[in-house]
Protein backbone atom coordinates (compact mmCIF):
# COMPACT_ATOMS: atom_id res chain seq x y z
CA UNK A 1 0.00 0.00 0.00
CA UNK A 2 1.53 3.32 -1.06
CA UNK A 3 0.42 6.96 -0.88
CA UNK A 4 0.17 6.91 -4.68
CA UNK A 5 -2.45 4.16 -4.61
CA UNK A 6 -4.33 5.87 -1.82
CA UNK A 7 -4.37 9.05 -3.86
CA UNK A 8 -5.40 7.22 -7.03
CA UNK A 9 -8.33 5.60 -5.23
CA UNK A 10 -9.35 8.96 -3.81
CA UNK A 11 -9.18 10.67 -7.21
CA UNK A 12 -11.35 7.92 -8.71
CA UNK A 13 -13.94 8.27 -5.92
CA UNK A 14 -13.88 12.04 -6.33
CA UNK A 15 -14.41 11.66 -10.09
CA UNK A 16 -17.42 9.43 -9.44
CA UNK A 17 -18.77 11.93 -6.90
CA UNK A 18 -18.57 14.62 -9.58
CA UNK A 19 -20.43 12.42 -12.05
CA UNK A 20 -17.37 11.51 -14.13
CA UNK A 21 -16.22 8.02 -15.09
CA UNK A 22 -13.39 6.86 -12.77
CA UNK A 23 -11.89 4.99 -15.75
CA UNK A 24 -10.74 8.41 -17.04
CA UNK A 25 -8.45 8.54 -14.01
CA UNK A 26 -7.57 4.84 -13.91
CA UNK A 27 -6.95 4.16 -17.60
CA UNK A 28 -3.19 4.51 -17.84
CA UNK A 29 -2.26 3.79 -14.22
CA UNK A 30 -0.37 0.59 -13.39
CA UNK A 31 -2.28 0.28 -10.07
CA UNK A 32 -5.66 0.18 -11.87
CA UNK A 33 -6.13 -3.56 -11.35
CA UNK A 34 -5.80 -3.17 -7.58
CA UNK A 35 -8.05 -0.13 -7.31
CA UNK A 36 -10.96 -1.32 -9.50
CA UNK A 37 -12.33 -3.92 -7.02
CA UNK A 38 -12.22 -1.29 -4.27
CA UNK A 39 -14.30 1.05 -6.42
CA UNK A 40 -16.82 -1.75 -6.98
CA UNK A 41 -17.06 -2.31 -3.21
CA UNK A 42 -17.51 1.42 -2.63
CA UNK A 43 -20.48 1.39 -5.05
CA UNK A 44 -22.03 -1.60 -3.30
CA UNK A 45 -21.70 0.05 0.10
CA UNK A 46 -23.73 3.00 -1.18
CA UNK A 47 -26.65 0.70 -1.90
CA UNK A 48 -26.82 -0.83 1.61
CA UNK A 49 -30.37 -0.40 2.97
CA UNK A 50 -31.08 2.54 5.30
CA UNK A 51 -32.52 1.88 8.75
CA UNK A 52 -36.26 2.52 9.27
CA UNK A 53 -37.27 4.51 12.36
CA UNK A 54 -39.97 2.93 14.55
CA UNK A 55 -42.99 4.84 15.85
CA UNK A 56 -42.02 4.04 19.44
CA UNK A 57 -38.60 5.68 19.06
CA UNK A 58 -40.18 8.73 17.40
CA UNK A 59 -42.60 9.01 20.34
CA UNK A 60 -39.75 8.87 22.86
CA UNK A 61 -37.81 11.52 20.95
CA UNK A 62 -40.89 13.74 20.70
CA UNK A 63 -41.35 13.47 24.47
CA UNK A 64 -37.76 14.54 24.97
CA UNK A 65 -38.14 17.51 22.60
CA UNK A 66 -41.29 18.62 24.41
CA UNK A 67 -39.60 18.23 27.80
CA UNK A 68 -36.45 20.07 26.73
CA UNK A 69 -38.51 22.86 25.16
CA UNK A 70 -40.60 23.48 28.26
CA UNK A 71 -39.71 26.85 29.86
CA UNK A 72 -37.37 26.61 32.84
CA UNK A 73 -37.28 30.20 33.92
CA UNK A 74 -38.81 29.63 37.33
CA UNK A 75 -37.96 27.16 40.03
CA UNK A 76 -41.47 27.32 41.45
CA UNK A 77 -43.43 24.30 40.18
CA UNK A 78 -46.74 26.22 39.93
CA UNK A 79 -45.18 29.00 37.85
CA UNK A 80 -43.28 26.46 35.76
CA UNK A 81 -46.47 24.49 35.05
CA UNK A 82 -48.30 27.68 34.07
CA UNK A 83 -45.49 28.67 31.71
CA UNK A 84 -45.40 25.19 30.21
CA UNK A 85 -49.18 25.38 29.70
CA UNK A 86 -48.90 28.76 27.96
CA UNK A 87 -46.03 27.52 25.82
CA UNK A 88 -48.06 24.45 24.92
CA UNK A 89 -51.01 26.51 23.73
CA UNK A 90 -48.71 28.75 21.68
CA UNK A 91 -46.92 25.74 20.28
CA UNK A 92 -50.19 24.05 19.34
CA UNK A 93 -51.28 27.17 17.44
CA UNK A 94 -47.94 27.32 15.62
CA UNK A 95 -47.89 23.62 14.84
CA UNK A 96 -51.51 23.39 13.70
CA UNK A 97 -50.84 26.24 11.26
CA UNK A 98 -47.54 24.69 10.32
CA UNK A 99 -48.80 21.15 9.89
CA UNK A 100 -51.42 22.15 7.34
CA UNK A 101 -49.03 23.89 5.00
CA UNK A 102 -45.90 21.83 5.49
CA UNK A 103 -44.44 19.86 2.62
CA UNK A 104 -44.31 16.81 4.87
CA UNK A 105 -48.11 16.85 5.23
CA UNK A 106 -48.49 14.70 2.13
CA UNK A 107 -45.68 12.30 3.07
CA UNK A 108 -46.41 8.57 3.35
CA UNK A 109 -44.29 5.78 4.93
CA UNK A 110 -41.04 5.38 3.03
CA UNK A 111 -40.85 9.07 2.04
CA UNK A 112 -37.83 11.05 3.24
CA UNK A 113 -40.11 13.54 5.00
CA UNK A 114 -42.26 10.96 6.80
CA UNK A 115 -40.10 10.94 9.97
CA UNK A 116 -40.48 14.74 10.09
CA UNK A 117 -44.25 14.31 9.94
CA UNK A 118 -44.27 11.59 12.62
CA UNK A 119 -42.05 13.57 14.94
CA UNK A 120 -44.08 16.74 14.48
CA UNK A 121 -47.32 14.91 15.27
CA UNK A 122 -45.87 13.44 18.42
CA UNK A 123 -44.43 16.74 19.59
CA UNK A 124 -47.88 18.27 19.07
CA UNK A 125 -49.38 15.55 21.27
CA UNK A 126 -46.80 16.02 24.02
CA UNK A 127 -47.21 19.79 23.90
CA UNK A 128 -51.01 19.64 24.18
CA UNK A 129 -52.15 19.64 27.76
CA UNK A 130 -55.94 19.84 27.61
CA UNK A 131 -57.97 16.63 27.38
CA UNK A 132 -60.10 18.20 24.63
CA UNK A 133 -57.03 19.20 22.64
CA UNK A 134 -55.57 15.72 22.87
CA UNK A 135 -58.80 14.08 21.67
CA UNK A 136 -58.93 16.55 18.76
CA UNK A 137 -55.37 15.56 17.86
CA UNK A 138 -56.30 11.87 17.99
CA UNK A 139 -59.05 12.62 15.47
CA UNK A 140 -56.62 14.51 13.20
CA UNK A 141 -54.02 11.74 13.37
CA UNK A 142 -56.57 8.98 12.77
CA UNK A 143 -57.84 10.82 9.68
CA UNK A 144 -54.27 11.35 8.52
CA UNK A 145 -53.43 7.61 8.73
CA UNK A 146 -56.49 6.83 6.61
CA UNK A 147 -55.44 9.42 3.99
CA UNK A 148 -51.95 7.92 3.90
CA UNK A 149 -53.28 4.37 3.46
CA UNK A 150 -55.60 5.49 0.64
CA UNK A 151 -52.77 7.44 -1.02
CA UNK A 152 -50.42 4.45 -0.80
CA UNK A 153 -53.02 2.15 -2.33
CA UNK A 154 -53.66 4.64 -5.14
CA UNK A 155 -49.90 4.68 -5.81
CA UNK A 156 -49.84 0.90 -6.23
CA UNK A 157 -48.24 0.16 -2.84
CA UNK A 158 -51.03 -2.15 -1.68
CA UNK A 159 -52.90 -2.10 1.64
CA UNK A 160 -50.74 -0.94 4.54
CA UNK A 161 -52.42 -2.71 7.46
CA UNK A 162 -50.09 -1.03 9.98
CA UNK A 163 -51.35 2.40 8.95
CA UNK A 164 -54.97 1.27 9.15
CA UNK A 165 -54.39 -0.28 12.57
CA UNK A 166 -52.91 3.02 13.72
CA UNK A 167 -56.00 4.74 12.33
CA UNK A 168 -58.18 2.43 14.43
CA UNK A 169 -55.99 2.84 17.52
CA UNK A 170 -56.14 6.64 17.35
CA UNK A 171 -59.90 6.51 16.80
CA UNK A 172 -60.31 4.10 19.73
CA UNK A 173 -58.26 6.39 21.98
CA UNK A 174 -60.51 9.33 20.97
CA UNK A 175 -63.69 7.30 21.65
CA UNK A 176 -62.38 6.11 25.02
CA UNK A 177 -61.38 9.61 26.13
CA UNK A 178 -64.53 11.47 25.07
CA UNK A 179 -66.90 10.49 27.93
CA UNK A 180 -64.48 11.95 30.47
CA UNK A 181 -64.44 15.42 28.85
CA UNK A 182 -66.09 18.48 30.38
CA UNK A 183 -69.84 18.59 29.61
CA UNK A 184 -69.63 21.79 27.53
CA UNK A 185 -67.21 20.28 25.01
CA UNK A 186 -68.16 16.60 25.26
CA UNK A 187 -71.07 16.53 22.82
CA UNK A 188 -69.25 18.65 20.26
CA UNK A 189 -66.25 16.34 20.29
CA UNK A 190 -68.45 13.23 20.39
CA UNK A 191 -70.09 14.51 17.17
CA UNK A 192 -66.66 14.85 15.54
CA UNK A 193 -65.63 11.38 16.72
CA UNK A 194 -68.84 9.89 15.37
CA UNK A 195 -68.47 11.67 12.00
CA UNK A 196 -64.88 10.48 11.78
CA UNK A 197 -65.71 6.82 12.41
CA UNK A 198 -68.63 6.78 9.95
CA UNK A 199 -66.44 8.48 7.32
CA UNK A 200 -63.72 5.90 7.93
CA UNK A 201 -66.25 3.11 7.54
CA UNK A 202 -67.37 4.56 4.20
CA UNK A 203 -63.79 5.17 3.02
CA UNK A 204 -62.79 1.57 3.82
CA UNK A 205 -65.80 0.31 1.84
CA UNK A 206 -64.62 2.44 -1.09
CA UNK A 207 -61.11 1.08 -0.74
CA UNK A 208 -62.49 -2.45 -0.62
CA UNK A 209 -64.24 -1.91 -3.96
CA UNK A 210 -60.89 -1.14 -5.60
CA UNK A 211 -58.98 -3.90 -3.75
CA UNK A 212 -57.91 -7.24 -5.18
CA UNK A 213 -58.64 -10.55 -3.42
CA UNK A 214 -55.50 -10.48 -1.22
CA UNK A 215 -56.11 -6.89 -0.26
CA UNK A 216 -59.76 -7.60 0.54
CA UNK A 217 -58.62 -10.34 2.92
CA UNK A 218 -56.35 -7.84 4.70
CA UNK A 219 -59.10 -5.25 4.84
CA UNK A 220 -61.80 -7.55 6.22
CA UNK A 221 -60.76 -7.53 9.92
CA UNK A 222 -60.03 -3.82 9.77
CA UNK A 223 -63.48 -3.10 8.34
CA UNK A 224 -65.09 -5.21 11.08
CA UNK A 225 -63.20 -3.35 13.80
CA UNK A 226 -64.02 -0.01 12.17
CA UNK A 227 -67.74 -0.90 12.14
CA UNK A 228 -67.57 -1.75 15.84
CA UNK A 229 -65.92 1.57 16.59
CA UNK A 230 -68.44 3.43 14.45
CA UNK A 231 -71.23 1.77 16.41
CA UNK A 232 -69.55 2.61 19.72
CA UNK A 233 -69.16 6.27 18.72
CA UNK A 234 -72.79 6.53 17.62
CA UNK A 235 -74.01 4.87 20.78
CA UNK A 236 -71.98 7.34 22.81
CA UNK A 237 -73.56 10.27 20.99
CA UNK A 238 -77.12 9.17 20.25
CA UNK A 239 -77.69 6.12 22.37
CA UNK A 240 -78.32 4.10 19.21
CA UNK A 241 -76.55 3.61 15.89
CA UNK A 242 -78.23 5.33 12.90
CA UNK A 243 -75.79 3.71 10.49
CA UNK A 244 -76.38 0.18 11.64
CA UNK A 245 -80.07 0.86 12.32
CA UNK A 246 -79.89 -1.28 15.37
CA UNK A 247 -79.49 -1.17 19.08
CA UNK A 248 -76.23 -2.94 19.79
CA UNK A 249 -76.02 -4.89 22.98
CA UNK A 250 -73.24 -4.62 25.56
CA UNK A 251 -71.19 -7.32 23.81
CA UNK A 252 -70.67 -5.15 20.72
CA UNK A 253 -70.63 -1.82 22.48
CA UNK A 254 -67.69 -1.37 24.80
CA UNK A 255 -68.39 2.32 25.42
CA UNK A 256 -69.18 3.61 28.88
CA UNK A 257 -72.36 5.65 29.17
CA UNK A 258 -72.29 9.41 28.66
CA UNK A 259 -75.65 9.79 30.29
CA UNK A 260 -77.56 10.95 27.20
CA UNK A 261 -78.86 7.64 25.89
CA UNK A 262 -82.47 7.29 24.77
CA UNK A 263 -84.68 6.18 27.60
CA UNK B 1 -41.78 26.69 6.57
CA UNK B 2 -40.28 23.39 5.50
CA UNK B 3 -38.33 25.21 2.83
CA UNK B 4 -36.40 27.08 5.49
CA UNK B 5 -32.67 26.64 5.29
CA UNK B 6 -30.75 24.57 7.80
CA UNK B 7 -29.24 27.79 9.18
CA UNK B 8 -32.68 29.22 9.90
CA UNK B 9 -33.83 26.00 11.53
CA UNK B 10 -30.71 25.94 13.70
CA UNK B 11 -31.20 29.56 14.72
CA UNK B 12 -34.80 28.88 15.78
CA UNK B 13 -33.87 25.60 17.51
CA UNK B 14 -31.19 27.45 19.50
CA UNK B 15 -33.87 29.91 20.59
CA UNK B 16 -35.86 26.94 21.91
CA UNK B 17 -38.58 26.85 19.23
CA UNK B 18 -39.96 23.29 19.50
CA UNK B 19 -41.26 23.14 15.92
CA UNK B 20 -37.81 23.96 14.53
CA UNK B 21 -36.26 21.42 16.89
CA UNK B 22 -38.74 18.73 15.83
CA UNK B 23 -38.10 19.48 12.17
CA UNK B 24 -34.33 19.41 12.66
CA UNK B 25 -34.45 16.09 14.54
CA UNK B 26 -36.88 14.59 12.01
CA UNK B 27 -34.60 15.58 9.12
CA UNK B 28 -31.50 13.96 10.59
CA UNK B 29 -33.03 11.08 12.57
CA UNK B 30 -32.96 8.54 9.69
CA UNK B 31 -29.34 9.45 8.86
CA UNK B 32 -28.15 8.99 12.43
CA UNK B 33 -30.17 5.79 12.81
CA UNK B 34 -28.59 4.37 9.64
CA UNK B 35 -25.15 5.38 10.94
CA UNK B 36 -25.89 3.53 14.19
CA UNK B 37 -27.21 0.48 12.38
CA UNK B 38 -23.82 -0.07 10.77
CA UNK B 39 -21.78 0.84 13.83
CA UNK B 40 -23.43 -0.96 16.75
CA UNK B 41 -25.64 -4.00 17.31
CA UNK B 42 -29.16 -3.69 15.88
CA UNK B 43 -30.81 -3.83 19.32
CA UNK B 44 -28.95 -0.72 20.51
CA UNK B 45 -29.20 1.39 17.34
CA UNK B 46 -32.45 3.21 18.15
CA UNK B 47 -31.65 3.80 21.81
CA UNK B 48 -28.31 5.30 20.89
CA UNK B 49 -29.90 7.45 18.17
CA UNK B 50 -32.27 8.81 20.80
CA UNK B 51 -29.27 9.53 23.03
CA UNK B 52 -27.60 11.47 20.19
CA UNK B 53 -30.62 13.73 19.82
CA UNK B 54 -30.91 14.20 23.56
CA UNK B 55 -27.33 15.52 23.54
CA UNK B 56 -28.14 17.67 20.50
CA UNK B 57 -31.12 19.21 22.32
CA UNK B 58 -29.09 19.91 25.43
CA UNK B 59 -26.06 21.39 23.68
CA UNK B 60 -27.53 23.00 20.56
CA UNK B 61 -26.54 26.47 21.80
CA UNK B 62 -22.88 25.39 22.01
CA UNK B 63 -22.75 24.01 18.45
CA UNK B 64 -19.78 25.20 16.40
CA UNK B 65 -18.61 24.40 12.86
CA UNK B 66 -20.95 22.68 10.44
CA UNK B 67 -24.03 21.08 11.98
CA UNK B 68 -23.56 17.75 10.17
CA UNK B 69 -19.98 17.38 11.43
CA UNK B 70 -21.05 18.33 14.95
CA UNK B 71 -23.97 15.88 14.85
CA UNK B 72 -21.85 12.94 13.70
CA UNK B 73 -19.13 13.81 16.20
CA UNK B 74 -21.77 13.47 18.92
CA UNK B 75 -22.92 10.20 17.33
CA UNK B 76 -19.32 8.93 17.36
CA UNK B 77 -18.97 9.88 21.03
CA UNK B 78 -22.20 8.10 21.88
CA UNK B 79 -20.87 4.93 20.18
CA UNK B 80 -17.60 5.18 22.12
CA UNK B 81 -19.49 5.61 25.42
CA UNK B 82 -21.73 2.66 24.54
CA UNK B 83 -18.80 0.38 23.73
CA UNK B 84 -16.98 1.41 26.92
CA UNK B 85 -20.08 0.87 29.00
CA UNK B 86 -20.59 -2.61 27.51
CA UNK B 87 -16.95 -3.45 28.15
CA UNK B 88 -17.25 -2.20 31.73
CA UNK B 89 -20.24 -4.49 32.22
CA UNK B 90 -18.08 -7.32 30.80
CA UNK B 91 -20.67 -8.00 28.14
CA UNK B 92 -17.94 -8.24 25.56
CA UNK B 93 -14.27 -7.38 25.23
CA UNK B 94 -13.79 -3.88 23.75
CA UNK B 95 -12.27 -5.11 20.49
CA UNK B 96 -15.14 -7.50 19.84
CA UNK B 97 -17.96 -5.00 20.16
CA UNK B 98 -19.08 -5.25 16.58
CA UNK B 99 -22.54 -4.96 15.06
CA UNK B 100 -24.72 -8.02 14.59
CA UNK B 101 -25.99 -7.54 11.06
CA UNK B 102 -28.09 -10.69 11.10
CA UNK B 103 -30.44 -9.05 13.62
CA UNK B 104 -31.14 -6.08 11.33
CA UNK B 105 -33.90 -5.89 8.72
CA UNK B 106 -33.73 -8.64 6.08
CA UNK B 107 -31.41 -7.72 3.22
CA UNK B 108 -30.42 -9.50 0.01
CA UNK B 109 -27.66 -12.07 0.43
CA UNK B 110 -24.85 -9.96 -1.05
CA UNK B 111 -25.83 -7.06 1.23
CA UNK B 112 -25.80 -9.42 4.22
CA UNK B 113 -22.30 -10.58 3.33
CA UNK B 114 -21.21 -6.99 2.98
CA UNK B 115 -22.71 -6.10 6.36
CA UNK B 116 -21.04 -9.11 7.97
CA UNK B 117 -17.71 -8.14 6.41
CA UNK B 118 -18.22 -4.55 7.55
CA UNK B 119 -18.73 -5.81 11.08
CA UNK B 120 -15.27 -7.38 11.02
CA UNK B 121 -13.46 -4.11 10.27
CA UNK B 122 -11.78 -2.11 13.01
CA UNK B 123 -13.95 0.51 14.67
CA UNK B 124 -12.23 3.43 12.93
CA UNK B 125 -12.51 1.70 9.54
CA UNK B 126 -16.19 0.97 10.15
CA UNK B 127 -16.79 4.58 11.19
CA UNK B 128 -15.09 5.82 8.04
CA UNK B 129 -16.98 3.47 5.70
CA UNK B 130 -20.29 4.38 7.32
CA UNK B 131 -19.66 8.11 7.04
CA UNK B 132 -18.21 8.07 3.55
CA UNK B 133 -20.13 5.42 1.65
CA UNK B 134 -23.35 4.86 3.59
CA UNK B 135 -23.90 8.54 4.54
CA UNK B 136 -22.22 9.97 1.44
CA UNK B 137 -20.14 12.56 3.30
CA UNK B 138 -17.08 14.17 1.71
CA UNK B 139 -13.49 13.69 2.89
CA UNK B 140 -13.53 17.28 4.18
CA UNK B 141 -16.64 16.62 6.28
CA UNK B 142 -15.16 13.37 7.63
CA UNK B 143 -11.93 15.19 8.45
CA UNK B 144 -13.97 17.72 10.48
CA UNK B 145 -15.82 14.93 12.29
CA UNK B 146 -12.85 12.70 13.05
CA UNK B 147 -10.26 15.49 13.41
CA UNK B 148 -7.91 13.74 10.94
CA UNK B 149 -5.75 15.26 8.20
CA UNK B 150 -6.69 14.79 4.51
CA UNK B 151 -3.69 12.43 4.11
CA UNK B 152 -4.81 10.33 7.06
CA UNK B 153 -8.34 10.19 5.63
CA UNK B 154 -7.03 8.96 2.25
CA UNK B 155 -4.90 6.30 3.94
CA UNK B 156 -7.81 5.17 6.12
CA UNK B 157 -10.06 5.02 3.05
CA UNK B 158 -7.66 2.71 1.24
CA UNK B 159 -7.09 0.52 4.30
CA UNK B 160 -10.82 0.23 5.02
CA UNK B 161 -11.77 -0.78 1.48
CA UNK B 162 -8.81 -3.17 1.20
CA UNK B 163 -9.78 -4.80 4.51
CA UNK B 164 -13.36 -5.10 3.31
CA UNK B 165 -12.18 -6.68 0.05
CA UNK B 166 -10.13 -9.22 2.03
CA UNK B 167 -13.07 -10.01 4.32
CA UNK B 168 -15.35 -10.52 1.33
CA UNK B 169 -12.75 -12.77 -0.32
CA UNK B 170 -12.48 -14.79 2.88
CA UNK B 171 -16.24 -15.32 2.70
CA UNK B 172 -15.99 -16.49 -0.88
CA UNK B 173 -17.59 -13.23 -2.07
CA UNK B 174 -14.66 -11.88 -4.01
CA UNK B 175 -16.45 -10.29 -6.91
CA UNK B 176 -19.95 -8.96 -7.41
CA UNK B 177 -22.16 -11.78 -8.74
Amino acid sequence: MTPEREELLDRCLQARREGRDPEEVLRSDPAAAEVRPLLTLASELKSLPPAEPTGEAMTQLAARIAAESAPRTSRRPVVRRALAWAAGILLSIILIGWGGSAASAGATPGDALYPVKMLTERVRMFATFSKEGRVELRIVFSEERLKEAVRMHANGKGIDTDLLKEMLDEAKAAIDATPALAPDSRNLIATRVSSMTSYQKAALSELNLRANADEKAKLAPIMTKCSEQCMAACLMLYGYCPHCSGMPGPATCPMPSMGNEKK
Amino acid sequence: MLNRSLDELLRDARLGAPEATARLCGMFYPKVLTYMRYRVDAASAEDLTGEVFLRVLRHIREQKGTFVAWLFRIAGNVVVDHVRSKAARHERPLDESVPEPAAAAPAPSRDRSLEAALARLTDEQREFVTLKFVQGLSNAEIAEITLRSPEAIRALQFRALAALRDEMAARGEGGKP
